[in-house]
């Protein structure tokens, strides 16, 4: 028996206690600063944090760490809005359209529009946390590396053919995202690969470099040149979304729940690919599609949504078989193991105060990372009035850092200086840099799925066809080609990729 | 007009002044990207009994870009429509393209030797300054930034960056 409503009230009676909301405001408030530090994941934060908490009993060092995972899902969207840096690949998509509101003086409402999607989104992923559980992590179970491969090569397939006019260039964005994240050893068999015999590369080119570089770099570049005086210019500058931009937001801020969570129960289908999907998915569904890449608050409320519908869909397999979803909950499983706590089912039976203390937590959690965001919305938004001439070097230099940060080697940041020469390059010859970014992140799996699955099949890619799951998705993702092609078809001219796709 | 009466590959719209022109040139370029890398993977050595090689994906990959990179400049090479020219600087925009560039080269070479609060407060005074105008706030900005750095991520964060030679 996994939910009772006695273990639920329970749970929120524990978490209600001082200590315990005490470090649950802690950890929201480091992972909302480790959110909007570009280069400092959740990962590293809950690392460095866990021998710090051994002087606490579980249950509150548990509900800081989880806490840290969900804050740093709400603060991830802040530069990426307000001076497009996005300092985790999930926060791509957020910034397609939040640095072009944060241009037009609408960083406010895109910052605002994130936290209240962020939270309703983590709010409705925890329900289906809460009542699930069980029922859904039978279906993270059902998928194999056919499926998720299959599953990665529909999310390419559906951003490339998001490049709109620009097909073909978004096909090699994609390839070229693929190949640079081949570069360094094989995952599997350790032989190295395109390194034209230099040791650096012997390590991989990281897709932190590659997003920074793109977005960040390329984007001071292309505004130095055309002698930017500041991000809003003389615009009119909002600070809160009005009722209509709510209002216009209810419909991808649930479509994103659904699309990341259930996507989020994946092991492996980390939030930089439901951020991914979600955008597609309301595109698509838009009445007003040509908005998107302009401005579309739609277009930062679902990669919010999604993000953190992933953040907590991932607690489902964690909690129910020990099985982390992406580096982060890896980490918290870490963290969970050194107090002595096994995750999987007997987790519900013998420590059901401590499992439901925690979700429970993470409710109260979603409402202090919403009270704490929207009022520091203002204070974020007001970077994008600096003048460019200040704001564009530190740009620079916070760029350098999160490069740097990654694994603290001078080659990330190197290797994010030629990039930015690329994204500056890219956004000159309208090739759209989404692709790139989504096939650089997605390529080990990709290619680890793949074996995997040749290996299941003894070399047969008809396994691809012959799996229900798997089989749905190929179809889909051809669909998704066809579709992209026909639409080149019928528009012909030259290939000049929509900014959305930027 | 000058894009659809000069379609050889000699004039000077082949300089990417239109977007035809550098598509077709950017097509190419990718082609032979796509050539270079192929050629690297071909010899890469597999493992007896692995059903993916190393080289399969790269392979593939390399035959995609070279394919997608040539249907580019044969599409754009087509393409008869009024020239759509490419958004490049002017000349005084190049030069402060250069300077930031090679600021930021710079700043990056000097990093490891003069650490990393010294080289941003010369970074970032230097910056500002060639893009403000203004000696002063590009003074104030060197020196926020410098303090944040050392206090903030290497003495709070204690992220290892680099220090300066004189105090290792």
């Amino acid at each position: 028996m996994f939910f009772s409503w006695d273990f639920l009230l329970q749970g929120f009676w524990t978490a209600l206690e001082p200590a315990n909301l005490w470090w649950g405001l802690v950890g929201c408030i480091v992972g909302t600063l480790v959110g909007v530090l570009p280069g400092i994941g959740p990962s590293s934060a809950i690392a460095i944090l866990i021998p710090l908490t051994t002087f606490l009993s579980p249950t509150p060092a548990i509900i800081m760490m989880a806490a840290i995972y969900y804050g740093a899902m709400y603060g991830g969207s802040t530069t990426a809005i307000v001076v497009n840096i996005p300092g985790e690949a999930s926060s791509v998509p957020t910034a397609i359209d939040g640095y072009e509101m944060a241009k037009q003086g609408r960083a406010g409402p895109a910052l605002a529009i994130a936290a209240i999607s962020s939270f309703v989104a983590g709010t409705l992923g925890l329900v289906g946390l809460t009542f699930f559980a069980p029922v859904l992590s039978n279906f993270a179970l059902a998928f194999g590396p056919p499926e998720y491969f299959a599953l990665m090569f529909m999310g390419l397939t559906l951003v490339i053919s998001l490049s709109g006019k620009a097909l073909l260039k978004g096909l090699m964005g994609a390839c070229l995202g693929l190949l640079v994240a081949l570069i360094g050893q094989n995952p599997l068999t350790g032989a190295s690969r395109l390194t034209f015999g230099s040791s650096d590369l012997m390590a991989g080119i990281n897709f932190i470099s590659i997003i920074i570089g793109l977005f960040a770099l390329g984007e001071v570049f292309f505004n130095v040149e055309q002698k930017i005086v500041a991000i809003v210019g003389e615009k009119k500058i909002h600070w809160m979304p009005s009722w209509a931009d709510v209002n216009r937001c209810w419909g991808a801020m649930l479509r994103s729940t659904g699309v990341g969570f259930f996507m989020g129960l994946l092991p492996g289908c980390a939030p930089a690919v439901t951020t991914f999907v979600a955008y597609d998915v309301e595109k698509r569904w838009s009445k007003h599609p040509e908005e998107f890449g302009h401005g579309a608050i739609e277009g930062v409320a679902a990669p919010e949504g999604a993000n953190n519908a992933t953040s907590s869909a991932g607690f489902v397999p964690l909690f129910a078989f020990g099985l982390p979803t992406g580096p982060a909950l890896a980490v918290l499983l870490g963290g969970l193991m050194m107090y002595g706590l096994q995750p999987g089912p007997m987790l519900f039976k013998s420590n059901p105060q401590f499992v439901w203390a925690v979700i429970a937590s993470m409710y109260i959690g979603q409402v202090i990372c919403v009270i704490l965001n929207l009022p520091l919305v203002g204070m974020w938004a007001r970077i994008a009035t600096i003048p460019f001439p200040v704001l564009g070097p530190l740009i620079l230099i916070f760029s350098v850092i999160g490069a740097y940060s990654i694994r603290f080697l001078m080659f990330d940041v190197w290797v994010a200086l030629v990039f930015g020469v690329v994204g500056y390059l890219m956004r000159k010859l309208k090739f759209p840099m989404a692709p790139m970014v989504l096939a650089a992140v997605l390529a080990q799996m990709l290619e680890t799925a793949l074996s995997q699955s040749l290996v299941i099949s003894r070399g047969s890619p008809l396994i691809f066809f012959s799996r229900p799951i798997a089989c749905a998705f190929m179809i889909l993702a051809f669909a998704s080609i066809a579709w992209g092609i026909w639409l080149q078809v019928r528009r012909g001219g030259l290939e000049t990729a929509e900014e959305e796709s930027d | 007009m000058r894009e659809a009466h000069t379609p050889s590959f000699l004039t000077r719209d082949v300089f990417m002044r239109t977007q035809r022109s550098a598509d077709i040139v950017a097509g190419l370029f990718l082609t032979a990207l796509g050539l270079v890398v192929g050629i690297a993977a071909w010899g890469l050595k597999s493992s007896f009994g692995e059903v993916l090689p190393p080289s399969a994906l790269p392979l593939v990959l390399a035959g995609a870009t070279m394919v997608a990179g040539l249907g580019l400049s044969i599409k754009a090479y087509g393409y008869r429509g009024e020239p759509v020219p490419v958004d490049w600087p002017a000349r005084d925009g190049w030069f402060r393209l250069a300077v930031t560039f090679l600021s930021l080269v710079c700043y990056l070479a000097l990093i490891e030797s003069l650490g990393a609060a010294l080289a941003s407060f010369l970074f970032a005074a230097f910056l500002v300054w060639y893009l403000d105008g203004r000696i002063l706030p590009a003074l104030y900005v060197g020196a926020g930034t410098a303090l944040v750095i050392e206090y903030a991520f290497i003495k709070g964060l204690m992220m290892p960056f680099p220090a300066a030679f004189w105090a290792r």
